[in-house]
């Protein structure tokens, strides 16, 4: 004698079909998200990272002798105020910085290479880049300093926009979802009208025809996303297998932390609640039309 | 219990059906609606159980003008009709169980109440061992029965019964009858539509008379 719904909703080929597309909607909400997730974290990175440093760069061609310019280079770098500290970048790690696209051929060793120096300026706010600018012009012409603010703009506007592009892509999704559970919704009321008809004649409230449909829909929503999440959790582990085995230096290491698969993981709920709310608000709109 | 006031009906844009319908029901009155094919017995039980609404004219129904009710404020009123298709109209995916405590879950009883009370009422109908049965595994009479308890089980203050008779030899057609006397004793206002005027001569009880969609007689 267990309790079943008044209205089969879970016959109808529209609500067979829900499950499925629920599955396949979550699923790619969850790559979108997991995309957007890993990107900001690769974001964030870069921005923490190359905000607190500088670089300055003694070119080739420059007179006096490279060691000569790069160690009196250092020594106005360390002397200015708002430095936290500077080193010279070694040969050996240029070269080995350089190895993944040019290689570690002899002649390759041999190449001019200008004079770096990595520079440390903390919290950045005792520094005055202009006054170190022309110290550094003093030292000799075609010094430069990159505080990497316009690599890092450009770098940050193309995170944004591939983090907007995977936010729309999860509103689309999510608009597609709400459309298709009211759709189903609105048919199902359609078939069902005799059975719904009869419970209004048994003084059934509006709100318990939408509560069954609202019921239906939830569930659908729950076990389709928790596949479509399944899914899309593997789909990711793989990605992430196949992306540990690319050189790490070529690319920024772009993971998901045990919060990202926490808020993935809630997905198939909030897809739940979501054709739960659509599913309910439809039927009770439908049904408020009816003479 | 139930006021007709110069009731005319019609559906849609379609001809008036019921024409100048005036009777009064007292609470606790038995009445059957009689009345050849085609004359607006259908019709008028229709308003009764609210599934129509006047075209013009009052309809008063347990203290409720339902002509002007707000489609929202139906179900309190319909809460206190209990109806007998003539058809049963019972769910065909639900046990007989479900078919009759969903009358008692849609108006929000605890599911103790319900077991017990549903259980109950198919054990008097005579169907204790065919709760979990499914509609189309039971006879026409067995039907019918699961359509009365469910009928019946909110103590309704109305009871409507449309040709209850109509798919039962006349013994049960009796058993029927003495069921719905037994309710009406109770309280309960019931109005019976049927063909059968053997049945209807057989009880005391005033008939209304529907011919050409006006009430020809009321007793």
């Amino acid at each position: 004698m267990a309790e079943r719904g008044a209205i089969p909703l879970g016959r109808d080929p529209s609500a067979r079909f829900l499950p499925w597309l629920m599955a396949f909607m979550v699923f790619v909400c969850t790559l979108a998200l997991a995309g957007t997730l890993a990107l900001t974290h690769v974001i964030v990175r870069w921005d923490r990272s190359l905000a607190t440093t500088l670089t300055v760069q003694i070119p080739v061609n420059a007179n006096g002798g490279r060691e000569a310019l790069l160690n009196e280079a250092l020594r106005v770098v360390r002397d200015t105020p708002g430095i936290a500290g500077a080193s010279a970048v070694s040969e050996q790690r240029m070269a080995a910085l350089l190895a993944p696209w040019l290689g570690t051929d002899e002649v390759v060793r041999e190449l001019p290479l200008p004079g770096l120096i990595d520079v440390d300026i903390g919290n950045r706010s005792e520094l005055d880049m202009t006054r170190l600018r022309q110290r550094l012009a003093g030292v000799a012409p075609g010094i430069t300093v990159d505080d990497h603010g316009q690599w890092l703009g450009r770098l940050l506007t193309l995170g944004r926009a591939v983090q907007v592009t995977t936010a729309s892509i999860a509103l689309l999704v999510l608009l597609a979802t709400v459309g298709v559970v009211a759709y189903t919704a609105r048919t199902g009321v359609a078939v069902h009208r005799r059975v719904i008809e009869l419970l209004h004649l048994m003084g059934a409230r509006d709100t318990f025809v939408a509560g069954q449909f609202a019921r239906q829909a939830g569930h659908s929503g729950l076990i389709g996303g928790a596949a479509g999440v399944a899914v899309a959790a593997v789909a990711l582990m793989a990605i992430g297998l196949l992306g540990a085995r690319i050189d790490g230096r070529l690319l920024p290491a772009a993971g998901l932390g045990l919060l990202d698969w926490a808020v993935l993981l809630l997905l198939p709920l909030a897809g739940a609640l979501i054709a739960r709310a659509t599913a309910w608000l439809t039927v009770m709109r439908t049904l408020a039309r009816l003479p | 219990m139930v006021r007709f006031e110069n009731v005319g009906m019609r559906y849609g844009l379609g001809p008036e059906v019921l024409h100048d319908i005036s009777f009064t029901l007292p609470q606790g009155s038995f009445h059957f609606l009689v009345g050849p094919s085609g004359a607006g017995k259908s019709s008028l039980l229709k308003l009764l159980y609210l599934a129509e609404r006047p075209s013009r004219g009052l309809v008063h129904i347990a203290g409720h003008d339902v002509s002007g009710l707000p489609r929202k404020q139906l179900y309190r009123v319909r809460r206190r009709i209990g109806i007998v298709f003539q058809d049963f109209r019972l769910i065909p995916h639900l046990s007989a169980f479900d078919n009759v405590a969903l009358a008692m879950r849609i108006v929000g009883e605890k599911e103790e109440k319900v077991r017990r009370h549903a259980t109950e009422l198919l054990g008097w109908v005579g169907l204790g061992d065919r709760l979990d049965a499914l509609p189309a595994t039971l006879s026409g009479g067995e039907q019918q029965r699961v359509a009365i308890a469910r009928a019946v089980i909110g103590r309704p203050s109305l009871l409507l019964a449309d040709e209850p008779t109509g798919n039962v030899d006349d013994a049960i057609a009796m058993r029927l009858m003495y069921l719905f006397e037994e309710m009406n004793k109770a309280g309960t206002t019931v109005v019976v539509a049927t063909h059968n005027d053997n049945l209807v001569g057989r009880f005391p009880h005033p008939p209304l008379r529907i011919v050409d969609g006006r009430l020809a007689g009321h007793g």
